[in-house]
């Protein structure tokens, strides 16, 4: 990290672990939905987080499915 | 079974309820906002504001600069680029001048070699030319990608916060916002 120049570099810090950036994404997003979606305001912030948590963990599924399978059912499945 | 039809009924009472709130916020029988869409292009949110939804339009402005900023952070300005990436900079662009000015970081920093250093990189397959020089700053690992992705759902989250701008409903003197 010596000599990191931020925004000319890109961030070092989530090479391999760059998947819990889809966390801070879905905030931003539904930062803009729901400033533009809902009727009233009042709760933004509560709104928001649920909406963050609800996509994430919907994300966070469908990733444990693939991943059941890719490596639990396709391994058991008849070659031929 | 009864988990299914009990879900299928919330979707249908939230749609409902999404689309009242949508018309109720809308101006139908308006004329539409083109100078507040128009700012809004130019400066994020700041079309809810100029119609008087000033709160609205804070929070879109943080949404929308915040995922380009961020994608900036992450992936660094090369993030950006109209000549190599130009369908991502499409989505990009909905941003505003925001997008542009990054391009213009971009070639007139890292390009030029102003900052880092130009190094030669393979050629293309099958090219018979010199190879192309490209800045030791180039973002090429999975944040490149994401940076990438962080700016172009700004521009796209944008395009959203600048219809709503264009429809909804200009507030009147002394009417408050909700």
């Amino acid at each position: 990290m010596i000599a990191y120049l931020p925004f000319l570099q890109p961030c070092g810090l989530f090479h391999t672990h760059w998947w819990i950036l889809m966390v801070p994404l879905v905030f931003g997003i539904a930062i803009a939905y729901r400033a533009t979606h809902d009727a009233t305001l009042a709760g933004f912030w509560g709104r928001t987080g649920l909406s963050t948590l609800k996509s994430s963990a919907a994300m966070a599924i469908l990733a444990l499915l693939m991943y059941l399978f890719v490596y639990v059912v396709l391994p058991v499945l008849p070659a031929n | 079974m009864r988990l299914l039809f009990g879900s299928q009924a919330y979707c249908r009472l939230r749609f409902f309820e999404d689309a009242v709130a949508i018309a109720e916020s809308s101006n139908i029988d308006e004329p539409l906002n083109w100078g507040a869409a128009l700012s809004g292009w130019f400066v994020p949110g700041f079309g809810q504001i100029l119609i008087g939804h000033r709160r609205r339009g804070i929070y879109a402005m943080i949404g929308v600069f915040g995922l380009f900023v961020g994608g900036l952070f992450l992936g660094g300005i090369d993030c950006v680029d109209r000549k190599e990436d130009p369908l991502w900079f499409y989505a990009q662009a909905g941003a505003g001048p925001i997008a542009f000015a990054a391009d213009f970081a971009n070639v007139s920093l890292l390009k030029t070699g102003r900052v880092g250093k130009l190094v030669e990189s393979p050629p293309p397959f099958m090219s018979r030319g010199s190879p192309p020089l490209v800045s030791t700053f180039k973002s090429v690992t999975p944040m490149n990608e994401i940076g990438t992705l962080f700016c172009a759902l700004s521009g796209l989250m944008n395009v959203v916060v600048i219809l709503d701008a264009l429809k909804r409903r200009r507030l009147e003197a002394g009417e408050t916002e909700r």
